[in-house]
């Protein structure tokens, strides 16, 4: 089954340069994504690879319907969360607790399930219960990542997040992305760890400036992406 | 979902319920600016308290007046035009305020809504209070300014949505309308009555609503003869309904085309 379809797709960023402080700005154009098709089936999980500026964040974004495409067409199959940064829409005066008793009915949950559950994965003690700006960025990630992994999607992106924290934080959210895949119907993770491309993604994606330059074997794919490296 | 240059069509969301999350949203950013202080949520009322207290001020020690209402109630009911004008002006349109998922822009709306309408009412009735107690105001000015600030502030949120997309391409315009807004504040009916204009800004601001709204609180306050017919006020609301709901309804799609922006 298709979950995610990909005909033509192309963006351009718009935007201002200042030339000099006597100069009008100008206005710019920057393409930042070109991709002729692509299909991902369910059970699929995909590990997208590039250097810094290849368009890995720009192609989850489009993923989750956040950004205009210049042309082309994109067909989701299911619901989506995009676990980007460690932020998942905190409030930074309310506490952990208290933020996903409101974010939980914003996203049609029910609190008293979605609180017991991050509680115990994010595993952060009494700073649960202080305001979410007190919280060092690893704590955030801990209950963001928790967050988005206890809403149950059909399409889970994730940009980098399994980036923060420390090893027994990312030991545990490995252990939770693959219970989740077996629930999930895809899970698109952009990493530059090639440990864990190697131990979750059944297939990789390798950008280089907006464009797929491989899609399909996972050893194939590290070591291209181990070859535009050391370009 | 399906995405294209043109158009963004909504599959199934993970944010369920699209009216209910907007209500808990807007509930949340009316209450956010004041969650940082001490007194917390008291600001909402020691704001307008305040606000109101410098304006009595100003005309009953420096002006010399005993009657300061008619100036309250003209900066009340101007600032819940011209504040949820700006602010919607100003809106980032490519903001995702819960980032986790795409958040359909039907809740994004109530949420401005909410927030503005709640706003206007926690001002409008403090100011109330104030001039009820301090000034011997009839009561029914608690709802007349309520009633009046509402609906001066829904066509400013909308009006300043469809701004929105020309400020996100030129922001330099936002620069522009703010001293518009500025100007507005000593052109509008809010130190002056509508009795002492005449000529042409007279003919214009007679199709304005704050006019009109300003002139209803006012006559309710002390008594002084509503200058237009009931036919003339309800028309004018109506004229600027239209490009308040054209706001509301294109909303979706400016804030798609601003998302590359």
């Amino acid at each position: 089954m298709v979950m995610i379809s990909i005909e033509g797709l192309s963006l351009s960023y718009d935007g201002l340069r200042v030339r000099s402080l006597f100069r009008f700005p100008e206005r710019i154009r920057f393409e930042a994504l070109n991709i002729d098709s692509m299909k991902v089936k369910k059970g699929e999980i995909i590990a997208i690879m590039g250097h810094n500026g290849a368009g890995k964040s720009t192609f989850l974004k489009s993923l989750a319907g956040k950004m205009r495409p210049k042309t082309g067409k994109l067909t989701i199959g299911g619901t989506v969360v995009h676990l980007s940064g460690v932020n998942p829409g905190f409030d930074n005066y309310l506490s952990p607790r208290q933020n996903l008793d409101w974010l939980s009915k914003i996203y049609g949950s029910e609190p008293s399930l979605i609180i017991p559950e991050v509680e115990d994965f994010a595993d952060i003690g009494e700073a649960f219960d202080r305001p979410t700006r007190t919280l060092s960025g690893g704590m955030r990630g801990r209950v963001g990542f928790g967050f988005a992994t206890s809403l149950n999607p059909e399409i889970l992106l994730i940009d980098e997040v399994l980036g923060v924290g420390d090893p027994s934080f990312k030991a545990k959210a490995t252990s939770r992305l693959k219970d989740m895949m077996k629930r999930t119907g895809v899970v698109m993770i952009s990493t530059h760890s090639v440990g864990l491309v190697k131990e979750l993604a059944s297939r990789t994606v390798v950008l280089e400036k907006g464009r797929i330059i491989h899609d399909g074997n996972v050893s194939e794919g590290l070591s291209i992406y181990s070859a535009i490296g050391s370009r | 979902m399906e995405l294209s240059p043109l158009r963004r069509k909504s599959g199934n969301s993970l944010i369920s319920s699209n009216i209910l999350a907007g209500l808990h949203y807007g509930f949340r950013s009316f209450t956010k600016p004041h969650l940082g202080y001490r007194l917390g949520l008291l600001w909402m009322v020691l704001d307008p308290l305040l606000k109101a207290g410098v304006y009595m001020f100003l005309m009953i020690v420096i002006k010399g007046r005993t009657s300061p209402e008619s100036l309250v109630i003209g900066v009340f009911t101007l600032s819940t035009l011209n504040g949820p004008f700006s602010s919607s002006m100003n809106i980032n349109l490519s903001n995702e305020p819960f980032p986790l998922n795409h958040t359909p822009t039907l809740p994004l709306i109530i949420a401005k809504i909410t927030e503005k309408i709640l706003s206007a009412i926690f001002v409008s009735l403090t100011a109330a209070t104030l001039l009820i107690y301090a000034l011997g105001t009839p009561s029914t000015i608690l709802l007349v300014l309520p009633v009046a600030c509402s609906l001066l502030t829904l066509i400013g949120t909308g009006t300043g949505l469809l701004l929105s997309p020309f400020v996100m391409v030129f922001k330099d315009l936002s620069k522009f309308v703010s001293y518009f807004l500025l100007l507005s504040f000593f052109i509008q009916c809010v130190l002056f009555p509508y009795s002492m204009t005449s000529g042409y800004h007279r003919m214009a601001l007679y199709w304005l609503p704050h006019t009109i709204a300003v002139e209803w609180c006012r006559t309710v306050a002390y008594g002084s003869n509503y200058p237009f017919t009931l036919e003339h006020s309800i028309a004018v609301f109506l004229i600027w309904a239209v490009p308040m709901i054209y706001g509301f309804v294109r909303f979706d799609r400016y804030r798609w085309r601003a998302t590359t922006w």
